[in-house]
């Protein structure tokens, strides 16, 4: 003979509703959901307030652009933008430039990976100060969606005059506070470069500070910014000064967000179930040898004499 | 006849050149140029007589076909080698080239990429039959590379075991040839991306009256009222500020009851005897400039005219603006613009009725090193309603005070027949000494407190021993800051008040609390021996206890307390070797904020509503009558009573 088959027999546990053996099973099954629910929250964590995902931002340059070259002093700069009103306004400082960006999809997902900007200024005489703002227009696809018109600073000065300034760098998210989960962000898609205000006519002087610029800028809960280390400054005498810039997008930006409410009750159910189940383990113990050794008081009926009762 | 005509059109060519230059030898003297001619000018001139072409390259005509025909991409192929860069000629190191022959190729050193790198994977089976896979966004389904697998265990868990997609990959068709309409759907596409945009141009008002934050036209009169030229920003009213740098640019625009503040910027000049007048005058600014549209011009009176001396600072009253004019024997540059507040007033219309100046001038020479002058300017607007420029003044909050605005305080003033008090208001708050340009403590070098900013002001005052002993043994009025304050809270005038809250009205002195002077009992005495002096009023600690009133989310704060405390140290003369020899000892002043220990925000319930409905207030008209601006019901106690009253009498 060969088994094939187990089937488990039981010893059953009677009591009367609201007797001593009542109340243990029902306190005692009470009092391992509070402790569960204890332990998981003071042990941190059980609520996810913040969480992250990674994206690849959809960045593109909107060819806004405001570059100030500085001499040996004051009064001795000159500058350029892509703001016809500011240009007018300021045009006995106005450079004259080539400018080219080229936009680099290298893995063909639609998203640029690489941004290239350079601009040749010409007539610039001794160059020792490069200060350059750059707009782009950045979108976050994924748990969150987000869009704003951002920026990138870029500022190198030296004590040798220049004749070109390489700099090469990531454009990386910053954020002061998570993102909240089910919005889509369009609160900062209004131009953070802008001379003259929306309307590009309103000029005054505030618009073009940088610092002015920086400042509102910086206020943002969102913003880009331009990180680079390597920046090459070549020493040179000559009317022409050449900026080359490459703007790399992260392929795996990290961005911040507030769970929504399905995702931290997954999380926290996760959490608490693994702990319930590990104390309703211990507790199935101590009812054992409660109700086995008869602690407390209860009718027994056994799964066998039930059946030999129904034998046929 | 054709011969005839060119005879005749050469002859009066010939003919016109010749009285052209007849008449311009005739004319000996040329007539005054009402400009100089830019050299921009010759430089057009040059471009239209300098001949210039663009390079090309030749055509060989036997290769040139007499029907031409289209010459088609395959997609399945293009792009397969992109080292082939130049046509009918043989790219170095580019294997796939084919007008590279066998000679060429014999020459190359390797094979340049024919292409971007292709996808590739790792294979988790090494021996994997496999030769295609389906990559997401790519085209180049047969050519994927195999790769070295990783060995590990988990790396085997997935593997490619067969491909068998019919397809050879995602290729982009060759469009048809586009026409204009692509070409703007693209634009209006991508417009937000492009260089050059475009500001549309809003035309402005052709009144004379305005809205708060338009922009004022202005314009320059030069030699007389005949010839105006417009000025600043796009024809618009414009002060100097700070923009690229410190240098003024003109670019401050000034809004239609806009103040604006204090601004300053710097101007330069190298060569200072020829732009004393044009860079550092004040024409622009006052005599020249007209404010409004061309129907209403209003210009600018000069008001309160000063000097300040450019080595201290101090400011002294001249009757009228002094021209600027560069003094050869001195080398300065006399008389240059410092500072323009201008005051301007409009009526209820929306017109500005009139525009006033105050004015100081300075004097600035060129660094003797560099050559260069520099000359920092002050600019400033505000705005008053015609009639009420002695009753408005600004508030620095309301109620409560707000961070970063001045510090309201004042004087209490009586009436001339002394049954009433008011406080004279200082206009820019609370001042503390501060100073100079020299760095020197001057009586009229103050700054003023800011609410909410822990200050710190320190000037210098230059002694020798000898003035150091004689100023110690001295028996000054008051200690020497409050000498620099021109005797605020001093023994004498012991009446400083400073605002409650930021809105105190200075006609009612309960709003304002004096401050608390302590300390002014202390006496200098010289110690000879170690050339020092005890006890020397060196600065004033300012003081101001804050609380908060109103609301936890918007709470407003007074100032509840506020006290001036002299403080005092030692003068030691340190080199007594020079005793000639000046040295800067140092006015410190300070200020706190102290935000007051109070309880906790509480909450305040909202009254009860009544019990009973309330009656309206003509329910017994003839009897009670209230006035008409009050909005009150006849309350339940007044009913009971006039029904009581006249019952009891009764009965």
């Amino acid at each position: 003979m060969v088994q094939v088959y187990g089937e488990a027999l039981q010893r059953r546990h009677y009591a009367s509703r609201w007797s001593a053996a009542f109340c243990f099973r029902l306190a005692s099954h009470v009092a391992i959901l509070v402790l569960t629910f204890i332990f998981v929250h003071s042990s941190q964590g059980f609520w996810l307030k913040e969480s992250t995902f990674t994206a690849q931002p959809a960045v593109r340059f909107t060819h806004d652009a405001l570059l100030l070259l500085e001499g040996k002093g004051p009064g001795q700069e000159i500058f350029w933008s892509t703001f016809p009103t500011l240009n007018s306004a300021l045009a006995n400082k106005l450079a004259a430039v080539e400018v080219r960006a080229t936009e680099t999809d290298s893995d063909h997902d639609g998203n640029a990976d690489v941004i290239d900007v350079s601009a040749r200024v010409s007539g610039a005489g001794p160059v020792h100060s490069v200060k350059l703002l750059l707009q782009f227009r950045y979108q976050i696809q994924g748990r969150i969606r987000m869009q704003m018109q951002s920026l990138a600073y870029i500022h190198h000065a030296s004590p040798l005059p220049g004749s070109e300034l390489h700099v090469d760098g990531e454009l990386r998210l910053r954020q002061r506070r998570p993102l909240s989960f089910d919005n889509n962000r369009v609160l900062y898609d209004v131009p953070a470069l802008a001379p003259g205000g929306p309307s590009g006519q309103s000029l005054d002087s505030r618009s073009v500070q940088m610092q002015s610029i920086l400042r509102d800028y910086l206020d943002r809960n969102e913003t880009t910014e331009f990180v680079s280390s390597y920046a090459v400054w070549q020493a040179g005498y000559g009317t022409d000064f050449t900026i080359f810039e490459r703007i790399r997008i992260p392929p795996f930006e990290s961005v911040a967000y507030i769970p929504g409410l399905m995702e931290v009750l997954k999380y926290a159910w996760i959490q608490f179930l693994a702990v319930w189940i590990l104390l309703l383990y211990l507790l199935s113990w101590v009812e054992y040898v409660t109700f086995r050794y008869r602690v407390l008081e209860t009718r027994v009926v056994s799964d066998l004499q039930t059946q030999k009762q129904h034998r046929f | 006849m054709d011969r005839v005509l060119f005879i005749l059109l050469s002859i009066i060519l010939v003919a016109a050149a010749q009285f052209a230059k007849a008449a311009q030898s005739s004319n000996s003297t040329p007539p005054p140029a009402l400009f100089s001619v830019p050299s921009s000018y010759s430089f057009l001139s040059s471009i239209s007589t300098t001949s210039f072409s663009l390079s090309s390259f030749p055509i060989d005509w036997t290769t040139v076909a007499q029907v031409p025909s289209l010459n088609a991409i395959e997609v399945t192929v293009a792009g397969t080698c992109g080292c082939d860069l130049t046509l009918n000629g043989c790219d170095v190191n580019c294997c796939c080239d084919a007008e590279c022959d066998q000679s060429a190729k014999a020459l190359f050193s390797e094979c340049a990429p024919e292409g971007p790198p292709a996808p590739s994977l790792d294979y988790c089976v090494p021996k994997s039959q496999v030769a295609k896979v389906n990559l997401h966004q790519s085209s180049s389904l047969a050519v994927v590379e195999k790769t070295a697998p990783d060995d590990g265990f988990l790396s085997k868990q997935l593997c490619i075991a067969h491909e068998n997609n019919a397809q050879l990959g995602q290729f982009f068709s060759d469009p048809a040839p586009a026409v204009e309409t692509d070409l703007a759907t693209a634009a209006s596409q991508y417009s937000d991306f492009t260089f050059g945009k475009t500001v549309p141009v809003v035309a402005g008002s052709a009144t004379n009256v305005y809205r708060v934050g338009d922009l004022l036209p202005a314009a320059y009169s030069l030699g007389g009222n005949s010839v105006l030229v417009a000025a600043g920003a796009g024809a618009q009213f414009a002060l100097p500020a700070p923009v690229l740098s410190a240098a003024c640019e003109g670019l401050q625009l000034v809004g239609f009851l806009t103040d604006v503040p204090e601004t300053a910027c710097q101007r330069y000049s190298q060569t200072l005897a020829q732009d004393c007048e044009a860079t550092f005058g004040a024409d622009r600014f006052t005599d020249w400039l007209r404010i409004g549209r061309p129907s209403a011009y209003v210009s600018v009176a000069t008001g309160i005219v000063r000097f300040a001396d450019p080595d201290t600072g101090a400011l002294t009253s001249l009757g009228t603006a002094s021209p600027t004019a560069y003094d050869m024997a001195s080398g300065t540059c006399q008389n240059g613009l410092s500072k323009v507040a201008y005051t301007i007033a409009y009526d209820g219309s929306g017109s500005i009725v009139s525009v006033n100046a105050d004015l100081v001038f300075t004097n600035t020479t060129a660094d003797a090193s560099t050559g260069l002058a520099t000359l920092q300017q002050t600019f400033s607007v505000s705005w008053v309603r015609q009639g009420t420029q002695t009753k408005v003044r600004p508030k620095s909050g309301n109620p409560g005070y707000l961070d970063g605005f001045p510090v309201l305080a004042g004087q209490i003033a009586k009436s001339s027949d002394g049954s009433k008090q008011a406080i004279s208001q200082y206009t820019d708050g609370l001042p503390i000494p501060a100073a100079g340009p020299d760095g020197l403590c001057g009586p009229s070098h103050v700054s003023h407190v800011v609410f909410g900013a822990d200050s710190l002001t320190s000037c210098g005052v230059p002694l020798t021993q000898a003035q150091l002993a004689a100023f110690c043994q001295s028996s000054p009025p008051s200690p020497l800051p409050i000498q620099l304050l021109g005797g605020l809270f001093g023994a004498l005038s012991n009446d400083t008040y400073v605002a409650t809250w930021a809105s105190a009205d200075a006609s009612n002195v309960l709003d304002w609390r004096e401050v608390v002077v302590e300390g002014m009992t202390s006496a200098m005495t010289w110690d000879a021996s170690l050339l020092t002096c005890h006890g020397v009023a060196s600065g004033l600690k300012y003081e101001f206890l804050v609380s908060k009133v109103g609301s936890r989310d918007n709470p407003q704060r007074e100032i509840s307390f506020s006290r001036v405390t002299l403080v005092y140290s030692d003068w030691t003369f340190q080199d007594a070797t020079q005793p000639n020899v000046a040295q800067t000892f140092v006015i410190q002043n300070t200020v706190k904020f102290l935000p007051r220990v109070q309880p906790e925000a509480h909450a305040i319930g909202r009254p009860p509503p009544p019990l009973l409905p309330s009656l309206p207030d003509d329910l017994f008209y003839p009897f009670f009558i209230t006035s008409a601006g009050m909005k009150e019901y006849m309350s339940w106690s007044r009913l009971l009573l006039t029904l009581l009253i006249p019952s009891a009498l009764l009965l």
